[in-house]
């Protein structure tokens, strides 16, 4: 029990560390400083993965029965994806801005994890811990296009004033932010699809009627997968760019983030299944 | 030895020419050098960009008659010329005995901006940096100066002095560039319109700018826009006549081609005229096609739009519309930042300078006897040498055979106050004990059989100089006694004799075995060793310094060729390329004997590999003979190699060792940081 939690708190520990090396390499934006940011992020990343096995191997589950579990894994899911993001486009002016959303979350459901609370059944499946991770998975995109397209606005701002702020300074173009942003809700909105229709499936297999009942996670995650079409097809369809479309992302996430707290902690349960 | 820099702008060459042409120039003979410097410099006008007439001007700025001119460097940028000429000492003037110097050269030249030494060299750290003398900084600079430098360096116009000065700009360039803000801050507000430009559209690959307004001052920024690679360029000009940079792009002729171009994401307004073809309803029409996509409007007019400004619209749309003024107002802004940035960097650059020119003079005074090296490992040997030279202690030199033991400790005798007095260099490992012994202390009459005379011994014959001892290993322990004894008290005896000598030498010894190992395994008294072992050189073998090797096979070829009469111009690539594959068992000395072979074989001016031995020729496909190192020691040679193959071009060496520019830099300082080479 100590050690779980010791290890839990080592890895918001690591995480803080890793903001402190990407906000010193935002300030001064010296290339050698950028590198040791990249590694003690992948270091608090790796940490997190081993708390995460810890935790599975002591429930007996993968962590994504409740609330408080799955954010830890939907941090985590967010971490490796900023991470291989990173690696990818190498640009590291994100990590400022997308540490602090992982370490608030880790802390909370590091505060309220209940490590012997009761399973449903149900809930104990592979299809359904799929369906879980889908969407999770779907959120950390969505939480990258937040961040890329609230960077959008700011460093728009920057070039309206035509002040030479630290984002003018730091931050690479517009097109870039544009481009992750919509890239991460393509890819956030494929996610959440498969993670939907897994989840209807699963429900179909429950005793009662799904249908019959308003299960308001259900309604919520709807709304997001509306929202997110409807980002989709704005840039599709109506041909709509920049700030407009960076303004859908920040209110669709906005929702999932109000979504996923309000009403996992409003409803006690995961599901509403009576 | 001395380093001196001129700069000269192009205009006032152009007019000494005229001044000559016209006969207005004060002295049209060509008698003294400062005549043929002056007359040189003034023909550079004409061919600025011509490589090999700049080579040619380069070698003749060389052979200058009577001033003993070692190395030179020509850097022909777009509005100047900027000259580096390092000399030894001046040679008399036949004509009226009076010794020229640069220095007066440099006073009858009004535009020399500076003398020599300690600022030559900071100029030449901003130069490499493209920070010019005005204070702007060019980027195109940077290039002409490192192509100056390959140029020269290639016709053997660079020698140490500017290549060491090279290597330095380049280490403090990657320096700059990675730890500060120096390059990152747009000093003009064209520079500054790029850089918004990036801002939004990231890459420019995809983009087309339109420029509007009459032919105006444009070439200079579709030049910027072109260097950034630019998609597509248009230009809708009023003025009458289409100017040159026009052609590089599409030119737009009537007002209906502009409304139906497809996607401008820039639009450069450069008049009044460009202000009244871009209007209010244009701009809505076009913002909405481009379904509010980011656009650029720039007006570069220095005079205020009379009418409605497009901020309105600006407010309205995605667009970001930046006026002169505004771009000028970023100038400003940056102007701290970079004043910060420039401020360390000139800290940087007075204390490379400082520490090169301490470099220079030591080498200058010292020679270091005939050692050449450029590696970090040997300049590093010269530095201590220079360093211990003055004290009078004892040194140990360790090192493989035919590193070169005997040149240091002549380089440090040379050093030394004691350079007027004997230098005298005994082999311990050559003479049987009894033998070396009468040899080192000299004997009296009747010492042994033989000893017809009183003979004085090497450390007598050395006194008020230096002793070389070579091979102090191979001593006995019965003269080790005697070695220490004269350590402590300065004092020796003859063989046969009672009588105490007190002798002032200084003793210097060599070994190629590890001492240390001798002394665990009671060969060596280990008293004798700590009082010998105060100052320890170890010279590396040169299988771990093969950047020294093209130095060293240059240095050879020219020392064997002068002595056989022979001109060798060159190495050929594939000799050095053997010769850097190749172990080095003998080290120094068999490359040596390599080239002294290879001079004497060749019949021709350049050095093939069919004038190499046999074994060597074959060197480049066996491996056999590569010392077994660990991965981290051979990770540091082949990377330290590869730099030095691309003349220190990070870049590229990054590029051939496929890591990151950053990954590579963090290497080299931690490389330089366990050298203690370079102060980073």
């Amino acid at each position: 029990m100590i050690a779980i939690h010791l290890v839990q708190w080592l890895v918001v520990a690591a995480y803080v560390l890793a903001l402190v090396y990407y906000v010193r390499f935002f300030r001064s934006g010296k290339p050698l400083e950028s590198a040791r940011a990249g590694q003690a992020m992948t270091l608090a990343a790796g940490l997190h993965f081993f708390y995460l096995i810890h935790l599975t191997v002591f429930t007996g589950h993968l962590p994504v029965t409740d609330v408080f579990e799955a954010i830890t894994t939907c941090v985590w899911l967010f971490g490796a994806v900023y991470l291989s993001l990173e690696w990818r486009l190498r640009e590291r002016s994100l990590g400022p801005f997308i540490l602090p959303i992982i370490i608030f979350l880790q802390a909370v459901s590091n505060l309220f994890l209940d490590f012997s609370h009761e399973l449903p059944a149900i809930l104990h499946n592979v299809i359904f811990e799929t369906h879980v991770l889908m969407i999770l998975l779907s959120y950390s995109a969505f939480a990258i296009s937040f961040i890329a397209s609230l960077l959008y606005l700011l460093l728009s701002r920057d070039l309206e004033r035509k002040s030479l702020g630290i984002f003018y300074r730091r931050l690479p173009s517009l097109a870039f932010f544009d481009s992750l942003s919509n890239f991460a809700v393509n890819i956030g909105l494929i996610f959440l699809t498969a993670g939907v229709g897994l989840g209807i499936y699963t429900g179909t297999k429950v005793s009662e009627p799904f249908f019959n009942s308003v299960d308001p996670k259900f309604v919520a995650v709807a709304l997001t997968w509306l929202i997110y079409v409807f980002h989709l097809f704005s840039r599709r369809a109506g041909g709509w760019q920049g700030k407009k479309v960076a303004v859908i992302s920040l209110f669709g996430f906005g929702w999932v983030l109000f979504s996923f707290l309000a009403v996992s902690l409003v409803f006690s349960k995961v599901h509403q299944f009576q | 030895m001395s380093i001196f820099y001129c700069y000269i702008p192009l205009d006032a060459i152009a007019a000494e020419k005229t001044a000559r042409d016209s006969g207005r120039a004060q002295s049209p003979s060509l008698q003294s050098w400062e005549d043929e410097l002056r007359r040189l410099v003034a023909e550079t006008s004409s061919f600025p960009a011509n490589e090999s007439a700049r080579l040619d001007l380069a070698r003749r700025l060389k052979a200058l008659p009577e001033y003993n001119i070692e190395e030179c460097l020509l850097i022909i940028g777009s509005r100047f010329v900027e000259l580096y000429l390092v000399a030894g000492t001046p040679a008399p003037s036949a004509a009226n005995g009076r010794t020229a110097t640069f220095t007066d050269f440099a006073k009858s030249f009004s535009y020399f901006i500076t003398g020599s030494n300690q600022e030559a060299v900071i100029q030449f750290f901003r130069s490499a940096l493209g920070w010019m003398p005005n204070g702007e900084h060019d980027p195109a600079h940077v290039e002409a100066f490192r192509r100056a430098y390959t140029l020269a360096s290639e016709h053997k116009l660079a020698g140490l002095a500017l290549s060491r000065l090279f290597q330095r700009a380049l280490w403090l360039y990657e320096k700059v560039r990675l730890e500060t803000d120096f390059f990152r801050h747009p000093n003009t507000a064209d520079e500054v319109l790029l850089e918004v430009a990036g801002k939004i559209f990231g890459e420019f690959k995809e983009r087309a700018v339109l420029f509007v307004g009459s032919n105006g001052e444009l070439s200079h920024l579709v030049k910027i826009f072109q260097q950034a690679g630019i998609g597509h360029l248009y230009f809708a000009l009023t003025g009458p006549e289409k100017p040159e940079a026009a052609s590089s792009g599409q030119i737009i002729n009537s007002w209906r081609e502009v409304s139906q171009l497809p996607a401008i994401d820039l639009l450069l307004l450069f008049d009044q005229a460009g202000r009244n073809i871009i209007t209010r309803a244009y701009l809505q029409k076009l913002m909405a096609a481009r379904h509010h996509a980011p656009l650029l409007l720039a007006d570069l007019t220095a005079a205020e739009a009379k009418k409605e400004s497009p901020e309105e619209i600006a407010k309205m749309y995605n667009l970001f519309y930046f006026r002169q003024r505004d771009l000028e107002g970023l100038v400003e802004q940056n102007a701290p930042v970079r004043r910060q940035a420039e401020a360390e960097v000139t800290g940087w650059i007075r204390d490379e300078a400082r520490e090169f020119y301490h470099w220079l003079n030591s080498a200058d005074r010292f020679h270091f006897g005939s050692m050449v090296g450029r590696s970090p490992q040997m300049q590093q040997v010269f530095e201590l040498i220079a360093r211990i030279a003055q004290t009078g202690i004892t040194v140990i030199i360790e090192g493989e055979s035919g590193t070169g033991k005997e040149l240091v400790a002549r380089a440090i005798h040379q050093a030394s106050s004691r350079a007027r007095r004997p230098f005298v260099a005994v082999n311990c490992g050559a003479l049987p004990e009894n033998l070396l012994e009468s040899e080192l202390f000299g004997h009296v009459r009747g010492a042994f059989t033989g000893a017809v005379s009183n003979n004085p011994g090497l450390f007598e014959q050395a006194n008020g100089g230096t002793i070389f001892l070579d091979e102090i290993g191979e001593m006995s322990p019965a003269l080790q006694v005697k070695l220490l004894r004269f350590l402590q008290d300065g004092e020796i005896k003859r063989v046969g004799s009672n009588a105490v000598l007190k002798l002032d030498v200084r003793v210097l010894a060599a070994t190629n075995r590890h001492l240390q190992t001798l002394v665990h395994d009671g060969k060596f008294r280990s008293d004798l060793y700590y009082r010998l072992n105060v100052i320890g050189i170890k010279l590396p073998p040169l299988r771990q310094r093969p950047e020294d090797i093209e130095i060293l096979a240059a240095h050879f070829a020219r020392k064997f060729a002068g002595r056989m009469r022979k001109t060798i111009a060159a190495l050929l690539p594939e000799v050095l390329l053997r010769l850097r594959q190749y172990a080095w068992p003998g080290n120094v000395r068999e490359l040596e004997n390599v080239m002294e072979r290879a001079v004497a074989l060749t019949g021709n001016t350049t050095l093939e590999v069919a004038d190499l031995p046999a074994h060597l020729r074959e060197a480049a496909s066996s491996t056999g003979s590569a010392a077994r190192l660990p991965l981290r020691e051979i990770e540091r040679q082949y990377i330290l190699d590869i730099v030095n193959a691309c003349n220190d071009n990070y870049d590229e060496a990054a590029k051939v060792l496929g890591i990151g520019r950053t990954t590579l830099w963090r290497k080299l300082k931690n490389y330089a940081a366990g050298n203690g080479d370079f102060n980073s």
